[in-house]
């Protein structure tokens, strides 16, 4: 059984506010606004009352056509007063709204590999898209719609005591009904309404996958398998759906019940008062006229209150996911990367991820000269990417440090060292944009002259002139269009316009055919001339020409030497070595 | 209008749950119109005419009235929702069969995202159409009903209402046309937007800000 802690959904709540903070004059207005389109439709029942007693019981037609006059005139007048109050408060839900998502977005973003590694990309499209509209439902729904109805409820509830106090308390004890009974399906309700939201993270995060892996779903003749997950998923998520519908509107039927049941009283209990001149007819039409609004009104607040219950499940997940720090390791006089000249060292680095007891690297030292070329090879899970994480400071290690010119990373200002570094992975991402968007990625800032350039250094304009619209093709999602090599070469081109430092190449080359590889190994050689360059690789034909190989085994450095030495070590690297030649025939 | 018809096609594969969601808002209308018309009945006649042989009749037929609008008022959510539910369930089927048939080299040209948005977003709303043309078809019989009702007592104030109703439907269809565009507009934008997200590079090429560009101008 879920339950909140009082004092987290405060929390909660109150951060869900503050995004209206910056609007508060906005706010203000839209309250005053309302409290006077509430007190004039307060005032109507009054003029009702009077128009009954005064001038149709006692048949004074004089003022008859006035007192129309100026019930019409207030509708008016309440209507225009209601339109601005509409307009200004669309106005500030909209952009605290449109705040919101941006705040998600950006800590999305702040928080940056560490998350994307132990998340699921659903979670976070989930987190962006449902969570994100269930909380703007707060501002856009409940919290004016609330307030405007209390306001209302709690003056409508003075007058109605005013105009007769006995009929005022026969009311309350089918407001007690309804607060007898109401609550178990509230309860009901949010607990499903709960279930219903981790199912429906569940089940985008499933979509997600699925639509990730179509190709391979129909590669490996496995379509059947993944529609029958999307659907048995889905149906989970209607399951509790019906629930979470069942009670809610269970909980309306008892509300109007209790509402009928309260107006039958009043019509009885009205009757006897004006029998026993108590009561006259214009006070019980002007009663009934308030019991109807209040009744309505109350049990809206009422509604609001236990749907934003329900929505404060789904806002707690975006709570959370804001608590979240990003593992800054930045020191608060970081220094500015100037005059770098590349030169690494790793000092005793040991490195397991957080809350994992397994240690990736153990006690690591090396360390490459500024222009050294530096490959890192090892079997799978040696440790070698996350080399390159702690390199470009995605993580920072358990133990140890990393020296650049003899700095630890961490005193680099994050942004500067970053630019200093060029990264080239296996899977080059290309935005579904054109071929010229792509490269100016690397520096949006470059000429056309310098993008071709780029493109010329990288071996890539050839082939880039050779597709329908050069450089303004469409690359398609991911750059389907082009091949392997030529998404590589794409990425090599921005490496140019980027112009960084030190390389950082992961496994760059060996998702290619070997003439790919060719093509993509010579533009990688005119870019790592004279830069400190670190490669990753299990391909060990594109690392013969390096300074020096690090061979990885368990976290430790097991060999080093260039290719020659480490062939006459016969020892891992040699054996890797003639496995492959066996391989290769 | 083509999807309209796409869509009711899909319609006639729940048409059990929708005619009885349908029988159950008409037994909910008119539930709450006669609860309306008795309550008159009782005000003229027992309460101003004094008529005190007819208050047990009056008190049974509004209770009872209460009692089955009440009824009628979840359990009609619930039919009707059972039908959203399988036209979700129908929609999804569909609409991965259809991809499923799709070459490799076009499902490679869609993005992961776009197609995505499809299935949590749009597929949902589509079958929760289900259950507004319900709520739709609840309201014109609410209508219907009630101006039976006032031009039973006055032609004139019935009249005056459609006259009233004309206007203010024209207004909707003018204004209505602009927000359609505009929340069209807005989907769609939120579906592009999905992309940047999912973009680890954007952190390794230290373009966050390039990103976030990106972001204010799609929003």
């Amino acid at each position: 059984m879920f339950r909140f802690h009082g004092r987290k959904l405060v929390q909660i709540y109150i951060w869900a506010l503050s995004f209206l903070s910056k609007y508060k004059w906005e706010f203000f207005l839209v309250i005053l606004f309302m409290l006077i389109s509430t007190f004039i439709q307060l005032i109507i029942p009054r003029f009702v009352q009077y128009f009954i007693d005064e001038l149709i019981l006692e048949k004074r037609q004089d003022q008859f056509f006035m007192w129309i006059g100026v019930i019409a005139g207030l509708l008016i007048l309440s209507i225009f007063i209601k339109t601005i109050q509409n307009i200004l408060r669309i106005r500030f839900q909209e952009n605290a709204s449109r705040d919101l998502q941006f705040t998600i977005f950006q800590h999305t973003r702040k928080l940056g590999f560490p998350y994307f590694d132990s998340h699921p990309v659903g979670e976070t499209l989930s987190l962006l898209n449902s969570e994100v509209s269930a909380m703007q439902k707060l501002y856009k729904e409940h919290l004016p719609t609330m307030l405007e109805w209390t306001i209302y409820a709690l003056i409508a509830g003075i007058m109605m005591f005013q105009i007769n106090f006995k009929l005022a308390l026969s009311t309350l004890p089918c407001l007690l009904l309804y607060y007898i009974i109401g609550p178990s399906f509230v309860k009901k309700s949010a607990l499903y309404g709960k279930r219903l939201s981790d199912q429906r993270i569940q089940f985008n995060q499933k979509v997600n996958e699925t639509m990730s892996s179509l190709p391979e779903l129909k590669i490996n003749s496995a379509e059947n398998w993944g529609l029958s997950r999307l659907t048995e998923y889905q149906s989970n998520m209607g399951k509790s759906f019906i629930k979470v519908v069942f009670y809610a509107y269970a909980k309306f039927a008892v509300r109007n019940f209790s509402f009928y049941i309260g107006f039958v009283i009043l019509l009885l209990y009205g009757y006897w008062l004006i029998q026993r001149d108590e009561l006259t007819i214009g006070g019980i039409s002007a009663f009934l006229i308030y019991y109807i609004d209040t009744m309505k009104r109350i049990t809206g607040v009422i509604a609001s209150i236990s749907e934003q219950k329900v929505l404060m499940h789904q806002v707690e997940k975006l709570y959370d996911f804001c608590q979240m720090e990003p593992d800054d390791d930045s020191r608060p006089n970081a220094i500015k990367c100037q005059n770098i000249r590349g030169n690494l060292e790793f000092q005793n680095v040991t490195f397991r991820y957080p809350h994992h007891s397994s240690v990736l690297l153990n006690n690591l030292s090396f360390t490459v000269e500024s222009g050294e070329k530096v490959a890192i090879v090892g079997a799978s899970g040696s440790g070698k990417s996350t080399i390159l994480k702690i390199l470009g400071r995605f993580y920072t290690p358990s133990d140890g440090v990393v020296l650049l010119d003899g700095v630890p990373l961490q005193h680099y200002e994050i942004h500067e060292l970053r630019d200093l570094m060029g990264f080239v992975f296996q899977e080059t991402y290309l935005f579904g944009r054109t071929v010229r968007e792509n490269i100016l990625f690397g520096n949006p800032d470059a000429s056309e002259e310098e993008v071709i350039q780029a493109a010329k250094s990288a071996n890539a304009h050839d082939f880039i002139m050779a597709l329908p619209n050069g450089y303004d093709t469409f690359v398609g999602e991911r750059g389907v269009k082009l091949s392997g090599g030529q998404r590589q070469r794409i990425s090599i081109a921005r490496m140019f316009l980027r112009n960084p430092k030190i390389i950082i190449l992961d496994e760059a080359t060996s998702a290619l055919d070997n003439l790919s590889e060719l093509e993509v190994m010579n533009a990688l050689e005119k870019l790592c001339r004279g830069r400190t360059t670190i490669m990753v690789t299990h391909r060990l034909s594109s690392i013969v020409h390096m300074d020096r190989i690090l061979v990885l085994h368990h976290g430790r450095i097991a060999e080093w030497g260039s290719h020659t030495e480490l062939l006459n070590k016969k020892g891992i690297y040699y054996r890797m070595h003639q496995t492959l030649e066996v391989q290769n025939g | 209008m083509g999807s309209i018809r796409w869509f009711c096609s899909y319609l006639f594969k729940v048409k059990g749950m929708i005619l009885l969601s349908l029988f159950l808002v008409i037994v909910e209308t008119t539930t709450l119109t006669f609860l309306t018309w008795v309550q008159k009945d009782f005000i003229d006649d027992v309460l101003i005419e004094s008529d005190y042989r007819q208050f047990l009749t009056f008190i049974i037929l509004i209770s009872v009235s209460i009692l089955v609008f009440c009824a009628m008022m979840f359990i009609t959510p619930v039919v009707s929702n059972r039908g959203v539910v399988s036209i979700q369930s129908i929609l999804l089927q569909q609409l991965m069969k259809s991809l499923f048939k799709q070459q490799i080299g076009t499902l490679q040209n869609e993005r992961t995202m776009t197609l995505s948005h499809i299935f949590t977003n749009d597929i949902p709303k589509a079958a929760s159409l289900v259950e507004q043309m319900i709520r739709g078809f609840q309201r014109c019989f609410a209508v219907a009903l009630s101006m039976a009702i006032v031009l039973s007592t006055n032609v004139y104030v019935l009249l005056l209402l459609v006259g009233f109703g004309f206007i203010y439907v024209w207004l909707g269809y003018h204004y209505g046309r602009d927000s359609k565009n505009a929340s069209k507009a807005v989907e769609e934008e939120k579906s592009r937007l999905m992309v940047w997200t999912s973009v680890n590079r954007l952190d390794t090429w230290n373009r966050e800000n390039y990103a976030t560009q990106s972001y204010i101008c799609s929003h």
